[in-house]
């Protein structure tokens, strides 16, 4: 593309112009950066088809701050409490760089469930993207991973509960569970091994997902606004605009974590005891314990179970071709009875009190 | 109703209850054990239960009752935790947790903002929490430095830099026709 002469402009920005084209063709030759221009229509660019993107920055943010804080953490457990608490106290920034880390990993899961439901909302599981609505339930499933260890390695009586909880837990799996346990690789501190799928084995199985998703994303072009199935007079956009996008609604949510890292950073527990159960698990796992409030230890896996079992069954069960809400009334009254049980379940745990379990 | 493809629906629920099945006997064996009969253990859990809820005094209570009464009580000197059952008579938890402490041949503890974890355990494997005496736990903030404020303006600017620039690139005008007939 030969750049626009602008008769008015100055020789030298003519100049440079062409020079930033003739750089920009060059890398283009070797790496086809060009390529990303591919255009993507208009409706790609509101808030609710870019909560996706948005996850993905939140996952970006974590990312950096993770490493930043792989730095000063260590997961030796007489000294995992200790080191976090050193990170706070003595490190340029650690308490905010923390806090970031925190408040992004809530944010993921919220972004992620709030990007689950616009695919359900708008049928963006039908045919032909169900396997790309199955990597995304992974991917669900990874990040509810990533809190999970995410809250044992800080090693408080909070997080040490929770594994304690989830070490019952792979008791009940049998085999299945075997990863779960003190005795499956005896000589190492569990919370050694949680640390490595922390920092590891989750995240590189999100990205790789993740690259998955995207390429699907882009193979079947993003689904059409229901009320405009045809796109009829939607303008289109490059790609690059998206990313541009992505990247002002990117920084909302930079800056709004950064605040809520300065005004509300997390703190940490006392040092963990075995034996005693004293605290409630983090507010994502509530309606699970309710369940088991219930039933016993078994409603965690089967509350767990059912919903996973349902978001891999959904594009599978429902064949109702329409997209239009409205046309999809018993999704949509089915969608919302999961979510209000799920919101039930958990208030009903907020206003208990901590019961022994274990 | 039409839409849900009943046979697939019975399909799913049918797996799941084998699944359940496979599941039952494990769940009923798998209840209770944790048991210990060591003091160490007993004396760790009652200064953790006075850090984490110091307003559980029967707790508390029962837990330095466990340890007098364990038997094992190697590792222990009996004679502290006696000394802080007639402490927590007395009611005065700082006390309590201070004779706890030597008790496990810990150091006392100094407050929140303990530099070090205090008391030397075995090198942790497995389940092992790493923990003689548990550390108080620490709130998330105290206090407000200049620091705080610089970085929390900062991070204001970026969002509502974030926010004028998201409202400057918001699609406009994307045309509504309906959901039309089903392709
Ligand atoms: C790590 C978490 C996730 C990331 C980073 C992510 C990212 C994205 C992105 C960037 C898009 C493009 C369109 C958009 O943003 O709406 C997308 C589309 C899609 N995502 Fe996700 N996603 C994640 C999790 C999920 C989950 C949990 C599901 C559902 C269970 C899901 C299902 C889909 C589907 C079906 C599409 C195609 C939508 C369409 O064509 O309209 N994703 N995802």
């Amino acid at each position: 593309m030969k750049p626009k002469l602008n008769t008015h402009e100055a020789p030298a920005a003519v100049e440079r112009r062409r020079w930033g084209h003739r750089a920009l063709d060059t890398i283009d030759d070797r790496l086809g950066i060009k390529a990303v221009q591919y255009p993507v229509p208009a409706h790609a660019n509101t808030i609710s088809y870019s909560l996706g993107g948005l996850t993905a920055v939140a996952l970006l943010i974590l990312t950096v701050t993770g490493i930043a804080l792989a730095q000063f953490y260590n997961p030796d457990p007489t000294a995992a409490n200790q080191s976090v608490r050193d990170i706070v106290d003595n490190i340029y920034l650690g308490r905010w760089v923390r806090g970031l880390h925190f408040w992004a990993a809530e944010a993921m899961y919220v972004l992620a469930i709030l990007h689950l439901l616009r695919i359900y909302v708008t049928g963006s599981y039908k045919r032909p993207r169900e396997a790309n609505w199955l990597v995304g339930v992974a991917m669900f499933a990874l990040i509810i991973g990533a809190l999970f260890t995410g809250t044992v390695l800080k090693w408080d009586q909070e997080g040490f509960e929770a594994l304690a909880h989830n070490l019952e837990l792979g008791r009940l799996l049998g085999g299945l569970g075997f990863w779960f346990s003190d005795s499956f690789s005896e000589g190492v501190p569990i919370v050694v091994r949680l640390y490595v799928a922390h920092v590891a084995i989750i995240p590189g199985l999100i990205l790789a997902l993740f690259a998955l998703h995207a390429l699907l994303v882009k193979y079947h072009k993003i689904s059409p606004r229901p009320d405009n199935p045809t796109e009829s007079g939607e303008p289109a956009e490059p790609f690059t605009h998206h990313l541009r996008h992505i990247g002002a609604l990117g920084l909302v949510l930079l800056g709004g974590l950064g605040v809520l890292a300065v005004l509300f950073p997390p703190g940490i527990g006392a040092t963990p005891v075995e034996g005693i159960e004293v605290t409630r698990p983090r507010w994502m796992f509530w309606w699970m314990f309710t369940l088991e409030n219930w039933v016993g230890l078994s409603g965690i896996l089967w509350g767990a179970a059912a919903l996973f079992a349902l978001l891999v069954a959904l594009p599978f069960l429902d064949h109702n071709r329409r997209r239009y809400w409205r046309q999809r009334p018993v999704a949509m009254i089915l969608g919302a009875l999961v979510l209000v049980a799920i919101i039930v379940l958990t208030v009903l745990e907020a206003v208990s009190t901590p019961a022994q379990h274990l | 109703m039409t839409f849900i493809d009943v046979r697939r629906l019975l399909t799913t629920t049918g797996v799941l209850a084998a699944l359940a099945l496979l599941l039952t006997p494990q769940v009923a064996a798998a209840d209770g054990d944790e048991g210990t009969d060591r003091a160490y253990d007993f004396v760790r859990q009652a200064i953790a239960l006075i850090v984490n809820t110091p307003g559980d005094m029967e707790g508390i209570e029962d837990k330095v009752g466990d340890a007098l009464e364990a038997p094992d009580a190697s590792q222990v000197r009996m004679p502290l935790v006696e000394r802080a059952e007639q402490a927590l008579e007395g009611g005065d938890l700082h006390q309590v947790r201070a004779l706890l402490e030597r008790s496990l041949g810990a150091r006392v503890h100094l407050g929140s903002d303990e530099p070090a974890p205090i008391g030397q355990p075995a090198r942790p494997t497995g389940m092992d929490s790493g923990t003689v005496a548990a550390l108080d736990p620490r709130p998330g903030r105290n206090g407000f430095n200049g620091g705080d404020w610089i970085i929390l303006a900062l991070s204001a600017a970026a969002g509502l830099g974030g926010v004028a620039l998201s409202l400057r690139l918001r699609p406009r005008r994307l045309p509504h026709p309906g959901p039309g007939p089903v392709r």
